[in-house]
């Protein structure tokens, strides 16, 4: 048992590592430049020089990924930020004020938020600011606020019954201090874990949205889009399409085994001998 | 008479380490075994050993009979068949032995289903009469109550109900009334009494507390790390035994009463609590009606605490101890009434920390008390905030180490975390957080309900000592009396909200002046007396 749970949680963590080292290093270097196109080599299998091959405007699909992946985890990253930036206080918040005005706005903003379709609203930001990276991370970094506060609000509920917290009263602190001091200490587990899994749902909501045409634009490279552009070829080549797939369910397992080995180190129920 | 369960050479062994070594085990019918010893001596694993109920990686020796017949060979569709029918187990948590969202009739009735094979209706009327055996008649507690909507006592009830519901041979109780105040103790232990009577049972009664071994038990098995250190009839705590341990957890469990205390009556009260009453808003109203009498919690209550005394607050649980312990915090505003503390008035909404600095409070519960998250240095330093100005940190490193130091803890303690320290190590460094700021009263809230005989005994001492070094006044509250009459001078009754008696705890117990303050005085554990009795018939049986 211990052993599967360390191993998922070592192979997450070096899919993850990868993944980010990849999006690190395409910054400096990628194989080829990903925006250049060269018509004379579409659409060819892997070889040494392509080596996932090119797609139909003859671009090195190994080097759109690369470059891609940079784009995926930096909006990913960031709307788990706004979520967790924005999600915790409140969730805070209305945790230290169960029960009392504060409390029911949080809960109430959190419904409409999630009354409201995802897509429709990132429909809604791209038509009023135009498509691009940054519509993205509004538009999923709103649909994480909700979340984060739900989960900040619904620990730390039954944590201000504790003693400790009846302690740091008589101590003189403030329900602010304490939210800071007492509360979020133990409530960081869930919160780490939980942001593994928004962050693998932010990778496949950006492809996603890239897909339907509201992410970056071109020529600037993306996994969703590649997915797009080349998903008409599929008969002719389907290595840009499967390559893209690939790299898309590889980081979404990646950061789901981390959250995985995460939830089974932070969050185990007490081990119970006698 | 016939052995109904016995073990020989009963061992639990952990990866090659002993936890359980060489117990013998033999009783008879309508016999109650008593089985003690400190935390971690391996009471709770005999248990489950006799039951074959041992979790994963432990490995069981030796040879188990139950009425005659072997049963640590028994395969586990045997043992399933056994346990419940001719071998029960009564844990010590009634609420986690029920489960929460079935009523306790179709809890009952499913042991019935199960073993009898009887159908639902038939046998939810077996589970009526078994819960009216065990002091639930349907009249006043309907079956389809959820456990939520019982007391602690009834919950226990219950699942003693559903242990003893197929008429076992052998029960076995762990620790059954720990989690019970003592009047509610004594009721099921009563009734644990009379079960045994009536069905003829053999009991195995396990618990840390010899006053309740002393009381119930015919025979007696006391374990320290795994090993039997004395079998025999119980009385022979009663004598000078041979064994020093065994002397040692007899005085340990013995609280001596606490000295008579020099009159403060000339001196100004520090704290005056007057017709201060409290309730809680009813849930269906939008809660106006607060000071309706069906849900008030405290009615006028008054009393006041000089500077430097001791004063017990003694009372069952639901009483409103804990509510009034919250109002003198100032946790909480009362409805009516006033509080002062030094001549202040202690409000909840408006509490200056010059006055929040001197008062401070102990909870019952060493693993609640304490953020898990922070280094034990940390957790003392907390009230330090209250000052002002904040001493730096090197003084308060150096407080922390001074107020650990006067609890009796080695002061190298600031730098563990919380789950490194043992239950009265958590009550010690509770107590030296509420000391770092120097109050002048402390709260201390069932501080060692918690706690083993012997570390109660300890960290009670250590309590009252300090306190008395500091001249700090302190409240304890507890529902126990014997533990109160150990510390405090005077005492205080409280039942059903209302402030029964008050007065000298040595003229509380002699003679009570309310029929609630005679009731705990019945119900409060006593070792001396049990011996006293235990003494006399054991030279009865000798002549």
């Amino acid at each position: 048992m211990r052993r599967r749970s360390s191993f998922a949680f070592r192979a997450g963590l070096a899919i993850t590592l990868f993944m980010v080292i990849m999006a690190v290093a395409a910054h400096f270097w990628t194989p080829h430049d990903p925006a250049d196109m060269d018509i004379t080599i579409r659409l060819q299998p892997p070889s040494l020089i392509h080596p996932f091959g090119t797609d139909h405007f003859g671009r090195d699909v190994f080097s759109i990924i690369m470059a891609g992946s940079r784009i995926t985890l930096g909006v990913a990253l960031a709307a788990v930020m706004i979520g967790l930036g924005i999600g915790v206080p409140l969730g805070l918040v209305a945790g230290a004020f169960h029960g009392r005005i504060a409390d029911d706005a949080v809960l109430r903003a959190n419904d409409l938020i999630f009354a409201f379709p995802a897509l429709l609203t990132a429909i809604l930001i791209a038509a009023r600011f135009g498509p691009g990276a940054y519509t993205v991370i509004i538009a999923i970094g709103l649909f994480n606020i909700p979340v984060f506060a739900r989960i900040s609000r619904a620990a730390s509920l039954p944590l201000w019954h504790r003693d400790f917290i009846r302690a740091a009263f008589l101590a003189g602190k403030g329900k602010g201090l304490i939210s800071v001091e007492h509360i979020l200490p133990n409530i960081a587990h869930l919160l780490i874990v939980q942001a593994s899994i928004q962050f693998s749902l932010a990778i496949l909501a950006e492809a996603g949205l890239s897909y339907i045409g509201l992410g970056v634009q071109p020529p600037a490279p993306s996994w969703g889009r590649l997915l797009a552009d080349s998903q008409t070829m599929v008969s002719i080549s389907p290595y840009p399409v499967v390559m893209a797939g690939l790299a898309i369910m590889l980081t979404v397992l990646g950061f789901n085994l981390l959250a995985d080995g995460l939830k089974k180190r932070y969050i185990r129920t007490r081990e119970v001998i006698i | 008479m016939t052995r109904v369960i016995s073990a020989s050479g009963l061992c639990v062994h952990l990866r090659g380490t002993a936890l359980l070594e060489d117990i013998d085990i033999s009783l008879e019918k309508g016999r109650i075994l008593g089985i003690t010893g400190e935390s971690g001596s391996g009471k709770s694993l005999t248990a489950l050993a006799l039951m074959d109920l041992l979790p994963g990686p432990l490995e069981r020796r030796g040879v188990i009979s139950l009425e005659g017949q072997r049963i640590d060979n028994a395969d586990d569709a045997e043992m399933s068949r056994l346990r419940g029918r001719r071998i029960s187990l009564i844990f010590q948590e009634p609420m986690t032995a029920l489960n929460p969202l079935l009523p306790i009739g179709v809890q009952v009735a499913e042991v019935f289903r199960q073993h009898c094979g009887l159908s639902r209706a038939d046998a939810e009327k077996e589970a009526a009469l078994v819960l009216a055996r065990v002091g639930l008649p349907t009249e006043i507690i309907p079956p389809g109550r959820l456990p939520d909507e019982l007391s602690g006592g009834q919950r226990q009830r219950v699942v003693i109900a559903m242990a003893i519901a197929m008429k076992p041979a052998v029960l076995i109780a762990d620790e059954p009334t720990t989690s019970l105040d003592v009047t509610t103790q004594k009721e099921i232990l009563d009734l644990l009494r009379a079960l045994v009577t009536e069905d003829e049972m053999a009991m195995i009664l396990i618990t840390h507390d010899l006053a309740v071994i002393a009381e119930m038990a015919d025979e007696l098995l006391v374990l320290k790390d795994g090993r039997s250190l004395a079998h025999g009839p119980v009385s022979m705590l009663a004598r000078q035994s041979q064994i020093p341990e065994i002397d040692d957890l007899v005085a340990a469990s013995t609280l001596p009463p606490a000295p008579k205390a020099p009159a403060r009556s000339s001196m100004p009260p520090l704290l005056s609590v007057s017709r201060v009453s409290h309730g809680y808003p009813s849930k269906r109203g939008k809660g106006h009606d607060t000071a309706g009498a069906g849900n008030l919690v405290l009615s006028d209550i008054t009393f006041s605490i000089a500077p430097g005394e001791a004063v017990g607050l003694v009372g069952r649980s639901g009483c409103g101890k804990t509510t009034l312990s919250q109002l003198i915090l100032g946790l909480s505003t009362p409805l009516s009434g006033q509080i002062t503390l030094a001549d202040e008035p202690v409000d909840s909404r408006n509490f200056p920390r010059h006055l929040r600095r001197r008062i401070a409070a102990v909870f019952q519960d060493p693993y609640g008390s304490f953020n898990p998250r922070r280094p034990v240095g940390w957790l003392v330093a907390e009230p330090l905030h209250l000052l002002n100005p904040s001493p730096d940190e090197k003084e308060k490193r150096t407080r922390v180490r001074e107020a650990l130091m006067a609890v009796g803890l080695d002061p190298d303690f600031d730098g563990r975390l919380i789950h490194e320290c043992s239950g009265g190590q958590r009550q010690r460094i509770a107590f030296a957080r509420a000391l770092i700021t120097r109050p002048s009263l402390i709260v201390l809230d069932e501080p060692v309900s918690a706690l083993d005989a012997p570390v109660r005994k300890r960290v009670l001492a250590s309590m009252a000592e300090t306190a008395a070094a500091f001249d700090i006044a302190t409240l304890f509250i507890s529902h126990d009396l014997s533990v109160v009459r150990s510390v405090c001078p005077r005492v205080m009754v409280l039942a059903d909200g209302k402030l029964v008696e008050d007065n000298a705890t040595g003229t509380v117990f002699s003679h009570p002046g309310h029929p609630e303050t005679a009731r705990l005085v019945d119900a409060a554990p006593d070792l001396g007396r049990a011996l006293a009795r235990l003494g006399t018939d054991d030279r009865q049986k000798e002549r």
